[in-house]
């Protein structure tokens, strides 16, 4: 999997000194402040941060559908704003809609993006074909296991070819067996698919199993308390998992998150 | 799932006993109505209540018949049949879309949620005299009627069901970069159709009672009508059929919005 290492060159992701505040009727909320870091093409960043430190928010500034009060985010150069459609995300329920077939939920971002062209409709067929959802195309979600309707959902997301991946907190709805499994599925997906993904999670040794890069948050008002460099690559989740340096790096991790 | 393996003792005995209990439940369903009317009969007959006010079985089914011979009957029917459907229908749709509009401008649904709320617990009945002067004595003020008893739960009923749909779904299609019509489209209204189609089955009901009391109020011809007017010249027996057949009326029509529940169920689905 060596060639699928993280390419040099301009980031393809880039957090400019981000802020966030909320006003609310009791006071003023200091969400994020200047959050700075960047993300190459195809890498995998993970955010780890105490709950409620404004990860997710995070996510939602790059995907346009919050304005950060201070700060810019870039991708591919481009400042980000409302409906750019450079990222997919997926969230923690995979919000399959049930009168929808598999592949017509999987079409749903193509559908809305008026993209939806005899081309792009094969390649989102492709997509499921060669990760094991071919026979379910017409099947409804309620026929899938909880794992196979993860691999849906991200099927979903990849299908309209996002430059970036935006996964929030993804694999934690699901019970710790089939997570395992998922996680070992999404993550050869994702480095099949070469795609650049950024996920928040609270699970340290998610984010270590999966990540090139783990950016530590603090509580909030968050901000980059340490970014490790993921030195196993080209492994799988599930070598990673039984590597000695696994530890090393959830115990680093830990410590951080702790001493908040 | 296409093989069938022998059934097991257990199996068929378990599924004897069901077939028995559904046997049961609905025998005894049919005694209790057979029943009703038989001694409704007898009683009339030996004296035990008073024909002339109570009615009874046989009466009915004479002046039901005699009603049918007369060739109006069917009229009457259709009349409040149609005025019925007109005013759940309107009701339900109009609501819908006053939902739709209070989901589009959250500012508006803020300012209208009380003012809604007042109106919808005054008894709309009591607005008969105005629809009757405004409409005309006549079908549009008995819809109108059947309409304004069903309009105001119904857009209380489906905006409450788009305000609360899940936050992110909408999220999800956000993020794809849909536009706010393509939200109510592909998300609020069809995560919401068994609220809209529950908000019709209870407007079957209410358009109903709006439109009997419409009736009652200003008609020359439906089921309301032959009560009032069997009431006025002392038939009781003719406003015993009509309320029997009012009955069974409402019970097919409620059967037909069932069927059309599953339906649309099964064609969401399937589309």
């Amino acid at each position: 999997m060596n060639q699928n290492t993280p390419q040099s060159g301009p980031p393809l992701v880039e957090l400019s000194h981000i802020s966030q505040k909320y006003q609310t009727p009791e006071g003023e909320v200091e969400a994020i402040r200047d959050v700075s870091f960047s993300v190459r093409r195809g890498e995998f960043v993970s955010l780890v941060g105490p709950s409620g430190c404004g990860k997710s928010t995070l996510l939602s500034i790059l995907a346009g559908l919050v304005q950060p009060s201070g700060g810019q985010a870039f991708i591919e150069g481009r400042p980000v704003c409302r409906g750019m459609g450079s990222v997919g995300y997926m969230l923690q329920h995979d919000h399959l809609f049930e009168w929808r077939t598999i592949e017509q939920n999987v079409l749903l971002g193509l559908e809305l993006r008026r993209e939806l062209t005899p081309e792009t409709r094969a390649r989102a067929v492709r997509l499921l074909e060669t990760y094991g959802l071919g026979e379910f195309r017409k099947a409804t979600p309620r026929h899938l296991s909880g794992g196979m309707r993860q691999r849906a959902a991200l099927i979903r997301t990849l299908a309209p070819a996002p430059a970036l991946l935006l996964l929030d907190e993804a694999f934690s709805a699901l019970d710790y067996q089939t997570r395992l499994s998922v996680t070992n599925d999404i993550y050869s997906i994702l480095r099949g698919e070469q795609a650049t993904a950024i996920l928040v999670t609270h699970d340290i040794s998610e984010a270590v199993a999966l990540s090139d890069r783990v950016v530590v948050l603090s509580a909030r008002p968050a901000v980059v308390k340490a970014v490790h460099t993921i030195e196993m690559e080209g492994q799988g989740p599930q070598e990673r998992r039984d590597d000695p340096r696994f530890r090393e790096y959830f115990n680093t991790i830990w410590k951080e998150l702790d001493l908040v | 799932m296409n093989e069938r393996p022998a059934l097991s003792a257990e199996r068929a005995a378990y599924l004897r006993q069901i077939r028995r209990e559904t046997l049961l439940v609905r025998g005894s369903r049919a005694a209790i109505v057979l029943a009703f009317f038989a001694l409704w009969e007898i009683a009339a007959d030996t004296g035990l209540i008073d024909a002339f006010i109570m009615s009874s079985p046989s009466r009915i089914a004479a002046t039901t018949a005699r009603l049918a011979a007369e060739g109006n009957l069917f009229q009457h029917i259709g009349i409040t049949c149609m005025e019925t459907v007109a005013g759940f229908l309107l009701g339900t749709v109009l609501g819908t879309a006053i939902a739709m509009l209070l989901w589009w401008m959250p500012r508006l649904a803020r300012i209208m949620e009380p003012i809604l709320i007042v109106l919808n617990s005054l008894p709309k009945i009591a607005l008969g005299p105005v629809f009757i002067v405004w409409m005309g004595p006549g079908v549009g003020a008995i819809i109108v009627m059947g309409l304004a008893i069903s309009l105001i739960t119904t857009v209380l009923e489906v905006h409450h069901g788009f305000a609360y749909t899940d936050a992110d779904k909408i999220k999800l299609v956000e993020s794809f970069g849909a536009s706010r019509a393509q939200v109510l489209q592909k998300v609020v209204l069809p995560e919401n159709l068994p609220t809209i189609v529950n908000a019709l089955k209870v407007n079957v009901g209410l358009s109903w009672v709006g439109v009997i009391v419409g009736e009652y109020l200003v008609s020359k011809a439906g089921l309301g009508y032959l009560i009032v007017y069997g009431g006025q010249v002392f038939r009781l027996d003719m406003v015993m059929a009509s309320v029997l057949i009012l009955g069974v009326m409402a019970a097919l029509m409620y059967l037909c919005v069932l069927w059309l529940e599953k339906r649309i169920t099964a064609a969401m689905i399937a589309a």
